[in-house]
């Protein structure tokens, strides 16, 4: 019995020590963490259709007087100069080539 | 005879061993302090709390011989720990040519006198600087602030009408800066009992920054409002903020026994 209780102390003791030396160890260093911003710049390309209004309001006007039939679709000078290609999966986004501002 | 090696035996002689083990380490590593000696053995150094641009300092430097620019950061000090955050923003396009140095100067104090005097006597004799080893600059968690302007106005970041960072942000920045070599300088201040170090991060190699390919509004996926407002400017220009991090150790071998050769 006397035995079994030396054993247990002495492990607690080994134990505590291992612990303690582990923890003064990987606790005691010295560090520097950082955390450091990066910026870059890019041009982008407008890519997205702006339709006229005031040429909208004259295809409307046509079309109450029957002249045309179908609605037509005007993009503006700019526009037509900036445009480039639409990357997939826009339609599925809610952003359409077509897309008609008011 | 018999019981002084059975189970029990063992197992206390190898306790008093190794606590003798410890202490003899201690002592050979010219500790003081029991805590310290069964702690490390070697570490008795703490930051000290400095203003920025005092004896704290953070710049670049575009080689060894470049122009020396000082960039802005927030610092908090925890004794064994040196937080620095928010540093820059640095344009990307000085990792352009692979020749970016980062230099951090800081300062640390040994906690008793006899750890300070040791380090002056054996520093004065050491090569100045010293190799430590080599780190990523990798990108963190921290959310990137983005930004389309066109001269006079900005969206963005911030924007109401935002609800989150488009994914075409997250794409555009690299995942990584690339490996960057840490070299540190370590010099006595005899004056007030103190060190200041340098840290140096040299760049290693070139990162791939500037994705291929061109950057459209509609990858944005913007709500329609905003797309409106945005597409009806000219000259769009995009800019990304990211953040990366970095971790070093600091190595103060030198001054303890074993470390640096005298």
């Amino acid at each position: 019995m006397k035995g079994k209780v030396l054993l247990l102390i002495a492990t607690t003791a080994l134990t505590l020590l291992i612990l303690t030396t582990s923890y003064g160890y990987w606790t005691d260093h010295l560090s520097i963490v950082g955390e450091a911003g990066f910026e870059f710049r890019l041009p982008v390309i407008n890519d997205i259709t702006i339709e006229d209004q005031s040429h909208d309001e004259a295809s409307d006007d046509i079309e109450r007087s029957g002249a045309l039939s179908d609605k037509t679709t005007v993009t503006t000078e700019e526009d037509s100069e900036q445009q480039g290609t639409i990357p997939e999966g826009s339609e599925e986004q809610g952003v359409d080539e077509s897309t008609e501002f008011q | 005879m018999h019981k002084l090696f059975n189970k029990t035996g063992l197992v206390l002689l190898s306790v008093a061993l190794l606590g003798l083990l410890g202490t003899s380490y201690a002592g050979y590593t010219g500790e003081l302090s029991a805590d310290t000696e069964l702690s490390t053995g070697s570490m008795d150094f703490e930051f000290i709390d400095m203003e920025v641009n005092e004896d704290f300092l953070i710049c670049i430097q575009k080689g060894e011989n470049g122009n020396i620019q000082d960039i802005c950061a927030d610092i908090d000090y925890d004794g064994k720990l040196l937080s620095v955050t928010d540093m820059g923003p640095i344009d990307m396009s000085w990792l352009e040519d692979g020749d970016l140095r980062i230099i951090i100067r800081y300062a640390i104090k040994a906690s008793n006198e006899h750890s300070i005097m040791k380090a002056a006597a054996t520093g004065k004799n050491e090569d100045a600087t010293r190799y430590i080893g080599s780190i990523p600059l990798e990108r963190i968690s921290r959310t990137p602030r983005w930004y389309i302007e066109n001269g006079q106005d900005i969206w963005g970041s911030g924007d109401d009408e935002i609800d989150s960072v488009p994914q075409i942000v997250y794409s555009l920045l690299p995942e990584t800066l690339g490996d960057f070599e840490i070299y540190q300088v370590l010099t006595a201040k005899a004056e007030d009992d103190g060190m200041q170090g340098i840290i140096i991060l040299v760049q290693t190699e070139v990162p791939v920054i500037i994705p291929e390919g061109q950057v459209t509004l509609s990858q944005f996926y913007l709500p329609e409002e905003l797309l409106q407002e945005i597409s009806a400017s000219k000259d769009l220009v995009l800019s990304v903020h990211g953040c990366y991090g970095f971790e070093i150790p600091i190595n103060l071998d030198q001054f303890n026994a074993g470390g640096w050769p005298l």
